[in-house]
């Protein structure tokens, strides 16, 4: 009667082991989901914020070709060495510029299809000396190189 | 006993797989946040870059274009305009085209407008503040016949009008106005084409020192803060046509020029206090706006000259 008393017990305890280990599994597996899932997540927004970042870049840039006098040339190849001077390594950048006055110019460097892009515009006067001689709108885009 | 253990299995694999789904939630909406705030950052940017462009292109138009310009030094400020301004009506024909160009292209790939440019105010009266001295910079209408510079605060020892008048002035007149220590003001008379002296009127003209170099003629007054002097000026025709008038009180500077008859003026202000903080020169009025209204975001500004 004893011996079964303690069978029984030997018994009890294993089968509570047994299922300790099983809820240990379970949450273990389900810990190693969450982190996957929530590392997922992580890297899309990490990889969401450099468009934000290329963005301001592609911006300033933009900026520093009017503010330098480069955008009121009204060149293609003038505008275009002057970019390539200023364009950081990591980033290609086009241009397209639409003067009320003039034709549009634009400097035709193919827009890749399977990159992030992103684009802005900027409005700017074009002048000679102090002199206002035309208005124009500047479409831009910008993609990690 | 089985029992007991089913429902005791049964509660745990109902809390895991709660806590599980709670967890599930959570990163779901944290991915979704950090995702609005992904989106929110660019708009903003987008946002931040067409201000941007929007008021350097005003600026340079203001400063190409409107005949009125702001000079800060250590110590003064100064207001530089020819009243009547003849260079308004040109530059409010840029303006027009500039935000016909913002308006049109900014708003091409929306269905409703997000760009709103609204300068037909600021092109009426072209006011301006100084900030942090309460300097309004302002006309009746800009282009007319009326400017006004108005102090809110007394923090000014001095105010110097120079103007470049019209030739053949052969009269000046003070009709009123009683005279202390607090505010100087220097009248300067062009004379370009070295008219003699006594074509103009005589030391009892105007209080104070006169004194004749390289075809200028100097008129220093001393007027007591609070005190008005009106200053009238005449040209030497026969019938003596009234050119204009500048009244000072309290340190407002009120000019008001006949239709025609423009003169360049140079007010300036002379602070107690060096030029310290930084200025601000910004139009009174709201000149833009940009909604995204989907995303809830929207930047409205006025026109900053000098920050």
């Amino acid at each position: 009667m004893e011996r079964k008393a303690s069978w029984n017990f030997q018994s009890t305890k294993k089968k509570a082991m047994i299922f300790m280990i099983d809820a240990l599994v379970g949450i273990v597996l389900a810990v190693i989901i969450l982190t996957f899932a929530n590392l997922y997540v992580t890297r899309a927004t990490r990889d969401a914020l450099p468009s934000v970042q290329l963005e301001r870049v592609s911006g300033d840039i933009v900026r520093m070709l009017e503010y330098d006098g480069t955008l009121s040339s009204g060149d293609v190849d003038t505008i275009q060495s002057r970019l390539l001077e200023i364009l950081p390594q990591e980033i290609n950048m086009t241009l397209q510029i639409e003067y009320l006055s003039s034709p549009v110019l634009d400097l035709n460097i193919p827009i890749p299809s399977r990159e992030l892009v992103v684009s802005g515009r900027q409005f700017i006067i074009i002048s000679d000396g102090d002199d206002v001689t035309d208005y124009a709108v500047v479409r831009y885009w910008a993609w990690p190189r | 006993m089985a029992k007991v253990k089913a429902l005791m299995y049964t509660i745990s694999t109902a809390l895991i797989l709660s806590s599980i789904l709670s967890f599930a939630f959570l990163i779901y909406d944290s991915a979704q946040s950090s995702s609005h705030v992904v989106l929110d950052m660019s708009i903003i940017d987008k946002m931040d870059d067409m201000s941007s462009s929007l008021l350097f292109g005003m600026n340079k138009l203001v400063d190409f274009k409107s005949g009125i310009k702001f000079i800060t030094e250590p110590q003064r400020i100064s207001f530089i305009e020819e009243v009547n301004n003849t260079r308004a009506s040109g530059f409010n024909d840029s303006m027009t085209e500039f935000k016909r160009l913002v308006e049109v292209y900014g708003n091409e790939d929306f269905i409703e407008p997000v760009i709103n440019v609204t300068i037909d105010g600021f092109m009426e009266n072209m006011s301006f503040l100084v900030s942090p001295y309460d300097i309004l910079y302002t006309h009746q209408r800009y282009g007319g016949s009326h400017l006004v510079v108005q102090p809110s605060l007394n923090n000014f020892n001095a105010i110097t009008i120079n103007m470049n008048t019209p030739d053949n002035i052969s009269e000046c007149i003070c009709p009123g106005g009683s005279f202390g220590n607090d505010i100087n003001i220097k009248l300067i008379i062009d004379d370009s084409d070295n008219h003699d002296i006594n074509d103009y009127v005589g030391g009892s003209c105007c209080p104070g020192a006169y004194t004749y170099d390289y075809g200028l003629y100097v008129i220093e007054s001393t007027i007591g803060y609070g005190d008005e002097v009106t200053i009238q000026l005449w040209n030497g025709t026969a019938s003596k046509q009234h050119l204009f008038d500048i009244s000072v009180l309290s340190g407002k500077v009120d000019v008001q020029v006949q239709e025609g008859m423009p003169a360049i003026f140079n007010i300036t202000y002379d602070l107690i206090v060096p030029i310290t903080d930084p200025v601000t020169i910004e139009s009174t009025e709201s000149v833009y706006n940009i909604t995204y209204s989907q995303f809830l975001a929207s930047k409205g500004g006025k026109l900053k000259l000098i920050e």
